[in-house]
């Protein structure tokens, strides 16, 4: 398998590996190490993956060995029968899928808000800045900052309801 | 599109979609760092080979030179069993001719048979047909079987200056078998008391070394 081919087949599952990673380990940080540790076996065994039929299932399987030698390693006694909640392939991807459906239903949102609110909303929200920071950076006052935040809110809960049934 | 999110939900979604993108841009970056690190220990590879390929190609220069050399210098191994014993008689005959025998000259013929032109004796060889040149050497078996006393008349009768010949050692050593026989015949009629008249000289020729000189005008038969 080409860098090109690995990078568009098994790049795309990091959302799903880290999102498994997540569950298992219960820590992003943890998941973060274990999805990069996947990613250097399977580059590793690059060339063997192009006769691998279901790359996806191959994937997450890798990802979830890793976790569970995570798991062990962090709990010496620990038995993998007595881990209940790993999620299948499939709950991943409707995860992973529900995620990005209300990322790009918020972007949408936010793109209809004004460009001040879209502004403060993103650093604040999804950047997840300090107020003092967004003042400075914006040259606004405080108070202006969260009444542009306060607006902006509320202005996308009404779209939000109006998009529900 | 509608969603039972609450907008509190949008925002983690929409921030851990972020982290995603983030995550992924990251581990790219890291597959582009191996893809070049696995090329340039390739190319390390191919640099490895390149060098190495320098002094085996010239060793086997080498190697092929000596061998032709080799080849040149040593007397040319022959091809099969059948070859060999051929060969071996041909120059065991040259030898035995008085000429040099075919180990001392490679046999030149054999390796380039196309560019190598036929010597004087082999053309004249080829003229003459095969019936000849294979023909049994009939008379030399025929002498070996021709009786002593024969081959005694036959000297005597072709000898004609019996004065000054001179003998081979193979003709004295007959001349000499047959004569001793008639001298003993001789010498046996005489205590017969047979007539005297053949005793006359018994030692008619003298031998000396390899040749002899011998008048045969004193012998009495």
């Amino acid at each position: 398998m080409t860098t090109d081919s690995f990078k568009k087949n098994i790049l795309p599952l990091q959302s799903h590996m880290q999102l498994l990673a997540e569950r298992m380990l219960g820590d992003v940080a943890d998941a973060e190490d274990a999805v990069q540790e996947v990613f250097v076996h399977l580059w590793e065994q690059r060339e063997k993956l192009d006769k691998v039929v279901n790359l996806r299932s191959y994937v997450m399987q890798s990802t979830r060995t890793r976790c569970i030698d995570t798991i062990r390693q962090r709990r010496k006694s620990s038995n993998i029968d007595d881990m209940q909640d790993i999620p299948t392939d499939d709950q991943v991807a409707e995860e992973v899928e529900l995620v990005e459906r209300r990322s790009a239903m918020l972007h949408n949102m936010l793109d209809d808000l004004p460009e001040k609110q879209r502004t403060v909303v993103r650093m604040r929200y999804l950047e997840e800045r300090e107020v003092t920071q967004i003042e400075k950076s914006l040259n606004m006052s405080s108070a202006n900052v969260y009444t542009t935040l306060s607006r902006a809110l509320q202005t996308l809960r009404d779209k939000l309801k109006k998009n529900e049934p | 599109m509608k969603t039972d999110s609450s907008i509190e939900e949008l925002f983690e979604a929409a921030k851990r979609h972020e982290k995603d993108q983030q995550r992924q841009q990251r581990l790219s970056d890291m597959i582009d760092q191996w893809a070049t690190s696995s090329s340039e220990a390739r190319g390390g590879d191919n640099e490895r080979r390149k060098s190495l390929w320098v002094p085996l190609s010239v060793a086997a220069s080498i190697l092929l030179m000596v061998s032709i050399g080799l080849r040149a210098l040593l007397p040319q191994a022959p091809s099969d069993g059948g070859a060999l014993v051929a060969e071996v008689g041909s120059d065991t005959a040259a030898t035995k001719e008085g000429q040099l025998p075919a180990e001392s000259k490679p046999n030149v013929e054999k390796q380039h048979p196309a560019t190598t032109r036929p010597t004087r004796e082999n053309r004249l060889l080829a003229e003459i047909p095969a019936e000849e040149t294979t023909r049994p050497n009939v008379q030399s078996d025929e002498a070996d079987t021709i009786p002593q006393q024969e081959m005694a008349e036959t000297l005597l009768a072709q000898n004609d200056d019996p004065e000054t010949r001179t003998a081979t050692m193979d003709e004295t050593k007959v001349y000499e078998r047959t004569s001793n026989r008639l001298i003993g015949k001789s010498n046996r009629a005489a205590n017969n008391g047979r007539s005297d008249d053949t005793q006359a000289p018994l030692m008619a020729f003298t031998s000396t070394g390899t040749s002899a000189t011998y008048d045969l005008a004193k012998i009495n038969f």
